[in-house]
């Protein structure tokens, strides 16, 4: 297989994942998450030091990860139960930038050199390849996509679209509004931590500025731009804004003002999001499957 | 005779027991040692002038407000200082005078929400299992919009979510149903089929609580009623008597001395 197409692979799955855990809790539970790299860095900094230190397999590792970025946003997740809307964005930036301190000041965590010489998974004889690399990425994408449909399909993911349309009737609904959101939010993260042991094996050096802010709005616009709300959208979201720069490599300098603008497009003409539910894409593409299916039908 | 009152035998058992409630925004007492009673299978009715503190007696049953003092008993249990959510799976439900719906959830999903905080609220909520849509189209069904299962809410006329936000209290399976001004925007016809829709929760033995402008509704519907002004109880009593009490009247009208 072409390398430079399984990089962009595990590259689409991994943010794929990513988007699919921000939808988890900002289209799920309508709690805004401009912080989310702070649990992607969570995830990565605890698989890198539980194999580099501790010793562990990656596989022993990517479940404490998983477990990190749940255990770190379900305490992280405290705030939301006090401050809504724009003020809960704002602190959501803030913890962002607090984790990515602890990373950069502390000792423990290499400081801003970060850790390197990450090993990569074992499997069998010797360590996964790239095609290796490839297919971790798909099964945890998989793992992401049965988490969501499980929540969307469940009393729970009613519970958190209830809550996010109005907490005080949820509440007299008998739906516990602080346990909900903060199950919303170590979903979340546990997702993102998954994601940040990945990333920190496939990379082999991680340092704090990959969990910066500006990576946060990264996953907020995959899942934002693809529609937030469905598993489909999210998954759109992030394939497309992945590889649309690569498609755009041949315009060298304009590349980012093209993407901007198609972003400020998609989001004028679709506020929902590309593939969001009641859009014109969406809505579209279901009347042209209701019409292919009639004509063959008859 | 009613079901609940042939079930129950004479029916006097206090459901809701209410003792020197008091409600303080900052500087105003909006309760100022409320006391009622509502026995079992009663309607009861809370009528009284607009700022009279009729909204705000329901949040403070239903634990939306803090009370500053007071005792509210239901089925003899003290229940002030519970979450609302606490005090919903105890069985008290309420709808609100100005609808709250969930705006992006269909009108059958409304339903689900309090219908399956039962059996998959707390833990049992982590598994994938929805409450039965057949228990929900079956509320539907009772309040007439069982043919709109599928449409969000905004898209049914403020009527017919009134009907949903009942449909999602009766969900609850509550023994005690509040509910806040139920008759306001309705027309004559929909507000004689909600006295029969009322009367019709009530002989399933739900005791209810309403608070109501629409004076053929209260009067009409209730079996007594309180009359609050300026957060205290002023008057009590059957529909008949209540009309007629002085109190009553000037708290409507006007004293002479104003």
């Amino acid at each position: 297989m072409d390398p430079y197409l399984a990089n962009l692979g595990v590259l689409v799955a991994l943010n794929g994942l990513l988007a699919l855990s921000v939808n988890m809790v900002t289209g799920y539970a309508g709690q805004i998450a401009f912080g989310h790299a702070a649990f992607l860095g969570i995830g990565a900094y605890a698989s890198a030091l539980l194999t580099t230190k501790a010793g562990l397999p990656f596989w022993a590792a990517l479940p404490l990860a998983g477990l990190a970025g749940a255990i770190g946003g379900g305490l992280l997740g405290l705030p939301s139960l006090r401050i809504r809307g724009d003020f809960l964005a704002v602190a959501s930036i803030g913890v962002n930038f607090v984790v990515v301190s602890i990373f950069q000041y502390t000792e423990f965590f290499g400081g801003a050199l970060g850790i390197g010489r990450i090993p990569a998974p074992r499997f069998g004889a010797g360590p996964i390849g790239l095609q290796g690399f490839l297919l971790l990425a798909i099964l945890l994408l998989v793992v992401g996509i049965a988490i969501s449909w499980w929540v969307s399909a469940s009393w729970l993911g009613l519970a958190f679209q209830a809550l996010r349309a109005d907490e005080t009737a949820a509440e007299t609904m008998g739906v516990h509004v602080p346990v909900h959101k903060l199950a919303a939010f170590a979903i979340s993260t546990g997702l993102a931590g998954l994601g940040g042991s990945l990333y920190a094996h496939y990379l082999t050096t991680i340092t704090p500025e990959d969990f910066g802010f500006l990576r946060s709005i990264e996953m907020f616009v995959w899942a934002a731009g693809g529609g937030f709300g469905t598993v489909r959208g999210p998954l759109a979201g992030a394939a497309i804004l992945t590889l649309l720069p690569e498609a755009f490599r041949f315009m060298e300098n304009y590349r980012l003002l093209v993407y901007g603008g198609v972003l400020v497009l998609v989001m004028f003409v679709e506020p929902r999001g590309l593939l969001g539910e009641g859009g014109h894409v969406w809505t579209g593409l279901a009347r042209a499957t209701a019409w292919v299916r009639n004509r063959f039908s008859r | 005779m009613d079901g609940p009152r042939a079930r129950h035998g004479m029916g006097q058992e206090p459901v809701l027991t209410i003792d020197g409630l008091g409600v303080a925004f900052g500087g105003l007492r909006a309760l100022a040692g409320v006391s009622l009673q509502a026995r079992d299978g009663e309607i009861l009715g809370i009528i009284g002038p607009n700022g009279a503190g009729k909204t705000t007696l329901f949040n403070a049953i239903t634990g939306l407000v803090r009370a500053a003092a007071g005792r509210v008993l239901f089925r003899q249990r003290p229940i002030l200082g519970f979450r609302p959510s606490a005090i919903a799976r105890l069985g008290i439900a309420r709808t609100f005078q100005v609808v709250r719906p969930f705006a992006d959830l269909t009108v059958l999903e409304n339903v689900m929400v309090p219908l399956g905080h039962r059996r998959y609220g707390g833990f049992g909520s982590l598994a994938l299992r929805l409450p039965s849509r057949e228990g929900a189209r079956r509320l539907l069904g009772r309040v007439g919009l069982d043919g709109r299962v599928a449409a969000f809410p905004h898209q049914l006329p403020i009527a017919h979510q009134r009907r949903l936000e009942l449909a999602r209290a009766l969900a609850l399976d509550p023994t005690l149903v509040l509910l806040d001004e139920p008759a306001a925007g309705l027309i004559h016809q929909e507000a004689m089929d909600l006295i029969g829709l009322i009367r019709s929760v009530r002989n399933e033995g739900r005791t209810m609580l309403l608070v109501e402008h629409n004076m053929d509704v209260a009067m009409g519907v209730c079996d007594r009623l309180y009359v609050l002004d300026h957060g205290a109880v002023i008057a009590e009593g059957t529909p008949a008597k209540v009309r007629d009490d002085p109190a009553v009247i000037a708290a409507y009208l006007g004293s002479d001395e104003d």
